[in-house]
């Protein structure tokens, strides 16, 4: 039997984003200078990304500052066009096609509120319902499931600029899944939020995923929630894709270290092992080193134990910020 | 067709939220409902006070004055309450107003003139509408059909033509960013060449409003083929219809030039 491939929800060839931007000069002498013979500089933000995603995934887009991942969810939602390569949303361009994909798009941006200002959140909420031509009774229904994960009645009849930043971003959330989209894009949902909120956030996005087999794209800077969330995900720098994989291969390739913590019996702990490094030993506490690639932690605990008696112990997985921050520091200086 | 009736729909809710919205702030209306008609009747003492010293202005009596005065101010209401949104286009670039339009599946140029609707602007519209039937009584206007229909064709022209200048120097934001300055100069022009007789300028300076940017039709001209006084331009036909043909041909512009700002912002971003 033949087998049916689904096309993937999203594809993107080579994408690229020029910003052309003026060179300006500071101080008198400049501000005229720049009046006349402003020099153009060209801002490469994007640069030749390709990437696929199918349906029902969730990606975690991260990289430092500047990196390009806002401008990447921009072009694929039509908001900037490509300045080269092409971007395909279900097949169609967001470019020529923009109001056919927003349909069936959710989107979030952390930094900028998508909801109407002066409105309460529920005038907001029927406005877009009104917008997106979804039926009362579905939306009753959507509202219903919203709520449950949300707790958007609590706030439906407060205006919007008198929202916090948390319930903002909730109803930010719930604005962006009225019409149960297919596809999310979430830049920096959890921006300065409580972890509280932060929680019920991740918890949504989860339960959305699993429910309604939604595809969501989204960038953070806490690592956390991509821990938390993602299946898969891709690095950027300095506009190119730097490594794209589960989080689990991430940490295997770059095999940083782990750390084991053994309390003895004793103080007068000689130990040695060809694949660990013993860091230091205080009283009867021994801190050992070691990569998971070359040994596994029962290897080793078994390895003490045959020659101490041991007290307790304890294991200390590497801190992803720190293999991440790895990442991004080998971009910039890259290995001769 | 169907599209019609939802964006036609769509509208109607758009206009209906913008009200309740103005009604959160009764106090912000009623300070505009009392400083904005002191304004305007202050102005027409004025006229009337040049008048009374230095007799007919270019041949113009103080009552018809009243009726191009209070026509021009009209539009200018009706302008505010429809075409606020385009004086603040600089200051939705920045803040990425455009990025949440553009996420919605509507057109972005009707997102953008539903945005808001200002009818606290009709606090400006009210005392035009006191002047200027007025001068519609004191100077003899006769309430023919045709003539009523000509006036609604010069105050939606009118109107158009406002609404189309303002739309044009606000869509220059999607380049230079910036367009707050400009709007304070064209509300002082319309001031001087929509309330008062034009004929008052340089002969250039009236080809320059009648040809270039063709502030003249707003109410000089109408007002002029009404009284049956001899502006020097001649033009075929009524001079109404030319202002509404000249609205909207100017409208028409404007959404030309925003669609190509638009197309500008889809390249730099905001
Ligand atoms: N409209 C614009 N004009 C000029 N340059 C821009 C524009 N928008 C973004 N850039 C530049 O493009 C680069 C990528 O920006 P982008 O916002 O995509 O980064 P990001 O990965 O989202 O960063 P952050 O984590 O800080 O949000 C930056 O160097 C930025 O200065
Ligand atoms: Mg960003």
């Amino acid at each position: 039997m033949e087998q049916k491939t689904t096309p993937p929800v999203i594809k993107a060839v080579n994408l690229s984003k020029e910003f052309i931007t003026k060179k300006k000069e500071s101080g008198i002498k400049g501000a005229v200078k720049n009046l006349f013979f402003a020099k153009n500089t060209v801002k490469k933000a994007v640069d030749g990304i390709s990437f696929e995603v199918q349906r029902g995934e969730i990606v975690g887009f991260i990289g430092p500052n500047g990196a390009g991942k806002s401008t990447t969810i921009k072009m694929m939602c039509g908001i900037l066009n490509p300045s080269g390569g092409e971007v395909w949303i279900n097949g169609l361009s967001p470019k020529k096609d923009r109001q056919v994909i927003v349909k069936d798009l959710g989107v979030v941006f952390g930094q900028r509120s998508q909801l109407y200002w002066d409105l309460r959140l529920g005038e907001s909420f029927e406005l877009l319902r009104r917008i997106y031509e979804v039926d009362k009774a579905k939306y009753d229904a959507t509202m219903e499931d919203l709520d449950r994960i949300l707790n958007i009645n609590d706030i439906i009849n407060t205006p919007v600029r008198q929202l916090s930043l948390g319930q903002r971003m909730r109803g930010d959330l719930a604005a962006a899944m009225l019409h149960s989209p297919a596809l999310l894009f979430l830049d920096e949902p959890t921006i300065g939020l409580d972890v509280e909120v932060k929680y019920s956030i991740c918890k949504f996005i989860k339960e959305i995923n699993k429910k309604y087999q939604t595809t969501v794209i989204l960038t953070t800077h806490d690592l956390d929630d991509v821990q938390a969330l993602c299946d898969r995900i891709i690095i950027i720098n300095d506009g190119k894709i730097v490594s794209d994989s589960s989080l689990e291969d991430i940490i295997d390739k770059t095999s940083p270290e782990r750390q084991l913590i053994v309390d003895l019996y004793t103080d007068d702990i000689q130990l040695e092992h060809p694949r660990a490094e013993v860091v230091k030993i205080e009283g009867q506490r021994v801190t050992l080193k070691f990569r998971k690639t070359e040994i596994s932690a029962s290897e080793l605990i078994s390895y003490i134990s045959k020659q101490y008696a041991i007290r307790d112990l304890s294991l200390v997985e590497t801190d992803i910020d720190d293999v991440i921050r790895q990442i991004y520091k080998q971009q910039r200086e890259p290995v001769v | 067709m169907k599209t019609l009736l939802r964006y036609f729909s769509l509208a109607k809710y758009f206009l209906k939220i913008n009200i309740q919205c103005g009604l959160e702030y009764p106090s912000y209306l009623i300070s505009w409902l009392i400083s904005n008609p002191l304004q305007f009747f202050f102005g027409i003492i004025t006229v009337k006070v040049i008048i009374t010293n230095f007799h007919a202005l270019e041949g113009w009596s103080f009552e018809q004055i009243a009726f191009l005065y209070g026509l021009g101010i009209i539009s200018h209401g009706l302008s505010v309450v429809f075409f606020i949104q385009t004086w603040y286009i600089d200051y939705m670039i920045t803040d990425g107003e455009f990025d949440r339009l553009m996420v919605r599946p509507l057109n972005v140029f009707f997102q953008f003139c539903f945005k808001d609707f200002n009818f606290v602007g009709i606090t400006d519209m009210l005392p035009g509408l006191v002047i200027f039937i007025y001068g519609c009584i004191a100077s003899g206007f006769s309430f023919t059909v045709i003539n009523i229909i000509k006036i609604l064709l010069v105050i939606i022209g009118a109107t158009a033509l406002r609404g189309a200048i303002y739309t044009i120097s606000g869509s220059l934001a999607f380049w230079t960013k910036r367009s707050g300055i400009l709007t304070s100069v064209y509300l002082t022009l319309f001031t001087y060449t929509t309330q008062y007789p034009v004929s008052i300028f340089p002969r250039l300076i009236q080809d320059l409003l009648t040809f270039i940017l063709p502030l003249a039709f707003i109410s000089y001209f109408p007002s002029s083929e009404f009284f049956g006084i001899d502006t020097g331009y001649r033009f075929m036909g009524s001079l109404s219809v030319w202002t509404f043909g000249v609205g909207i041909a100017f409208y028409l512009l404007s959404m030309t030039v925003f669609k190509i700002g638009l197309r500008r912002y889809e390249s730099c971003g905001s």
